[in-house]
């Protein structure tokens, strides 16, 4: 596998994410397979801020850590990334600002330092330096000039001056002509879609129909809010900013309890808050669908880092017992897919369903095929009812007829334990055929789940995994004859069925956390012995990671 | 059509919660209602039961959460009448921030406060209303934090509509409540009523002697005038002012709302969106 990692580096701020951006989207549109993620801290001006991309021939899914090549705005944050240099590693460096050189770098490398600010003067618009360094590397990747022309045009749009400076200082920058080596990378015949985590759950969930949503804003689960209040006029969504995490649940579960598929999306701290929520959601038997994007806790954490930390806290979630259904993405097509899902399931059976992103997922953009609509998660499974009508009518599957306020039936829910009319009560009988009723609901809840992505269950070594880390687990065990996976992305329930093709096989789980969540939980279910490797530093989990701490761990 | 439902409430004897029942049902079923429509909220405590003793559509939820749980009732289906019914203490205290919030969104909700300015279901500790200086089962030595004046916050914070009434007087409660009911926009109404079993400073008595309705005291009692509302809602120790005490005719949320004011009723809606042109935004 050919792959080629351009990390732009410098301070929020900068424009980084504007260009890295741009820059993405050419080498996409001129038929490449990118991978991108952001690494920055949590505040809006000044800290380091890394874009990285990842140019490959076919799709990958996960980051390599060692840059290629760095283009870089700021001396510090390029002198706090060596770890990431190798000695083939080639450095521009804006000379306009300062100036690096191998003394600084301490190892023999290719350093090249460019007057940008003063190209871009000349250009006629001093503030388009990254512009000209945009310029200089697609050239290096031989990317037609008219599609950064294309994109400069589309974000400048009316601002004719500007846009004719920009244009001159992209083509100073491919006429600067660099000479490093890069792959030659195939082109495709581009059936491909450029979509990040954020972008695949929020048109997933328009996708289903959702029309409501509400949050309290919270790195990195905001994007998803973002997303639908752009698309708000076009699609008629009510988007509500909560005034805080225990209002956007209940406005969710009323919305939900009032016929609208909803949707409410937090990250851990969030999350937390909420947990009454769902424990509401499940008494009530109202469908709720909620989105986690997890970074690194306890408490605040680190807001701008991720992690696979919540797992069994969410699957855990909420006072009491019901049924839950939780989804763990690999990638934005499939946080496409996974979201339709979850809205069926939760209207299916009146149960919550939560999608469990990361950081990394959301914020990495990722080449990736068409993701696929699914008519049938359509389905709402909402009754009209008539006088007789009762909300919580005992049935075979548990699942009793849900109708909505304003209709022909009269619909009653109540938060205490309550009879099949809806009406509190205290008959202990009545009770417990209620907990029997809503847990009957697991069975048929887990025939609704698929069999998890398995790859060489041969090999003498099988690694397991849930969510996003399946990139670069997959990227680890490809090619290797010695190494197998068994990969999650429904996380619960889970299918105990499991057990025999697994069993007497050596198990490890490679997660984003310190404790092996995914292992205890597989382990809990399935009584397989599986060990972990964690990594819990922030930072997503790659193949060279991998491959390393099994090594270190004298596991291959 | 009657509201009631046939039950026997668990209430204890005499509380001020059955006379409110009464004087609900009778108000509703007056103004002509259409129960299919009707939709009532309400949080947890012996308020928050209300429902259970009605025949109505309901979601009876989490302690002090009602008015989220209405506010998207309402957004997706404005068709619907939407009432809170809730406590001192699951209004004023754990829904302290949504009463607020739900101020400042102006959807078009009544919200009915039994406030007889005690716990009752958790048995008689001090309430966000309790007045400074009452003894109460856990203020052993009395109630040293100012208690909250909830018409007071509510116009501070310009709620659209605010009233305060009293279940010993059933005209003023048909008065004051489908006033309320009728006005388009956040309605808050204090109702004054006695707990029989913990509260015995503000007996049936005690509100019976001090409340006064603030246009029968005086004719020209102009509700829109912000300031002179305010300095009634101060009143307390000598006399307690009731009636219609605040009324700020402003744009409601739905009005506002800019997928919203188009009429939309989400609840309505199909739910298929056809996203492929979206998708190719992503090529």
């Amino acid at each position: 596998m050919r792959d080629y990692v351009i990390a732009l580096s410098g301070e929020a701020g900068q424009g980084l994410n504007t260009i890295g951006d741009m820059l993405a989207l050419s080498l996409f549109r001129n038929g490449f397979c990118i991978f991108t993620d952001k690494s920055y801290h949590s505040r809006i001006r000044g800290g380091e801020y890394i874009y990285r991309i990842r140019v490959s021939d076919t799709p990958l899914f996960s980051m390599r850590q060692e840059f290629d090549l760095i283009v870089s705005l700021s001396k510090s944050t390029t002198l706090s990334q060596l770890e990431y240099f190798h000695d083939k590693t080639t450095l521009i460096f804006d000379s306009d600002s300062d100036h690096v050189t191998t003394e600084d770098t301490g190892f023999e490398m290719n350093v090249m330092n460019f007057p940008f600010k003063t190209i871009a003067k000349e250009a006629g618009e001093p503030r388009a330096q990254n512009v000209v360094a945009l310029g200089a590397i697609l050239a290096l990747f031989k990317v037609k000039m008219e599609i950064p022309s294309q994109l400069i045009e589309e974000v400048f749009s009316g601002k004719d001056e500007v846009i004719k400076s920009n244009l001159e200082a992209l083509e100073r920058g491919y006429n600067l002509e660099l000479s490093i080596d890069i792959p030659d990378f195939e082109t495709n015949e581009n059936n491909y879609y450029l979509v990040n985590g954020t972008e695949g759950t929020g048109l997933g969930a328009i996708a289903a129909g959702c029309r409501f949503l509400s949050a309290y804003p919270m790195t990195p689960g905001t994007g998803v809010m973002n997303f639908l209040v752009s698309r708000a006029e076009r699609y008629g969504i009510v988007v509500e900013q909560a005034e805080d995490e225990i209002a956007a649940v209940n406005m969710v579960i009323g919305g939900s309890f009032a016929g609208v598929r909803s949707l409410v999306t937090t990250s851990g701290g969030g999350f937390a808050l909420m947990q009454e929520g769902i424990s509401l959601a499940a008494m009530t038997e109202t469908p709720l669908v909620m989105v986690d994007a997890q970074r690194p806790a306890p408490a605040t954490g680190l807001p701008t880092r991720t992690a696979q930390e919540d797992l069994l806290f969410v699957v855990n979630a909420g006072h009491g017992e019901f049924p839950k259904y939780v989804v763990a993405p690999r990638t934005p097509k499939d946080a496409f897919e996974l979201t339709e899902k979850a809205f069926y399931i939760a209207d299916k059976y009146q149960i919550p369903a939560i999608i469990l992103l990361t950081e990394s997922l959301v914020d990495s953009s990722a080449t990736v095929e068409a993701p696929i609509h699914n008519e049938e998660f359509l389905q709402r499974f909402v009754v009209e009812g008539g006088d007789k009508y009762r909300r919580f009518e005992s049935t075979e599957t548990g699942v009793s007829p849900r109708a909505v306020p304003g209709g022909k039936a009269l619909v009653r829910v109540d938060s205490d334990e309550h009879d099949e009319e809806g009406y509190i009560t205290e008959n202990l009988k009545i009770r417990k055929m209620m907990v029997q009723k809503r847990m009957k609901k697991m069975k048929g809840l887990v025939g609704e789940l698929t069999a998890p992505a398995k790859f060489n269950l041969d090999a003498p070594l099988i690694l397991v995994g849930w969510g996003d880390s399946w990139g670069a687990i997959d990227e680890f065990a490809t090619g290797r004859n010695d190494v197998g996976y068994v990969h999650y992305t429904e996380v619960f329930p889970i299918d105990p069925s499991i057990r025999e093709e697994l069993e007497g096989k050596r198990l490890v789980s490679v997660e984003g956390n310190f404790t092996g969540q995914f292992a205890s939980l597989l382990r809990s279910k399935t009584g397989l012995n599986v060990e972990h490797i964690g990594r819990y530093d922030g930072r997503p989990v790659s193949a060279n990671w991998i491959q390393k701490t099994l090594e270190e761990e004298g596991i291959i | 059509m009657s509201f009631l439902r046939e039950v026997d409430p668990a209430w204890c004897p005499g509380c001020g919660n059955f006379p409110l029942r009464m004087n609900l049902a009778s108000t509703l079923e007056e103004m002509g209602v259409d129960k299919s429509r009707f939709v009532m909220v309400t949080g947890i405590g012996q308020a928050a039961k209300m429902p259970h003793y009605l025949d109505v559509n309901f979601f009876n939820g989490l302690h002090g959460r009602s008015i989220p749980v209405a506010f998207a009732i309402k957004a997706v289906n404005p068709e619907l009448t939407v009432i809170v019914e809730s406590g001192d203490g699951d209004m004023y205290g754990e829904g302290g921030n949504h009463f607020i919030h739900g101020i400042r969104r102006n959807f078009d909700v009544t919200v009915l406060i039994h406030d007889n300015q005690i716990y009752g279901l958790t048995k008689g500790q001090g309430s966000p209303t309790t007045r400074k200086g009452q003894k109460t089962s856990v203020q052993l030595q009395g109630v040293i934090n100012e208690p909250l004046n909830p018409l007071a916050l509510a116009i501070t914070m310009d709620a659209s509509f605010v009233g305060r009434t009293f279940i010993g007087d059933k005209e003023h409660f048909n008065k004051v409540v489908s006033a309320a009911i009728n006005h388009k926009g956040f309605s808050v109404v204090d109702i004054m009523q006695p707990c029989v079993t913990f509260n015995k400073v503000n007996t049936f008595k005690y509100y019976k002697e001090k409340l006064y309705d603030v246009s029968e005291a005086d004719s020209s009692y102009d509700p829109t005038d912000k300031a002179n509302a305010f300095k009634r809602a101060l009143e307390w120790d000598d006399k307690i002012p009731m009636g219609i005490i605040y009324v700020n005719d402003k744009p409601t949320y739905h009005e506002l709302h800019s997928v919203l004011k188009k009429g939309v009723v989400l609840a309505k809606e199909k739910t298929a969106i056809d996203i492929s042109a979206e998708l190719k935004a992503f090529r």
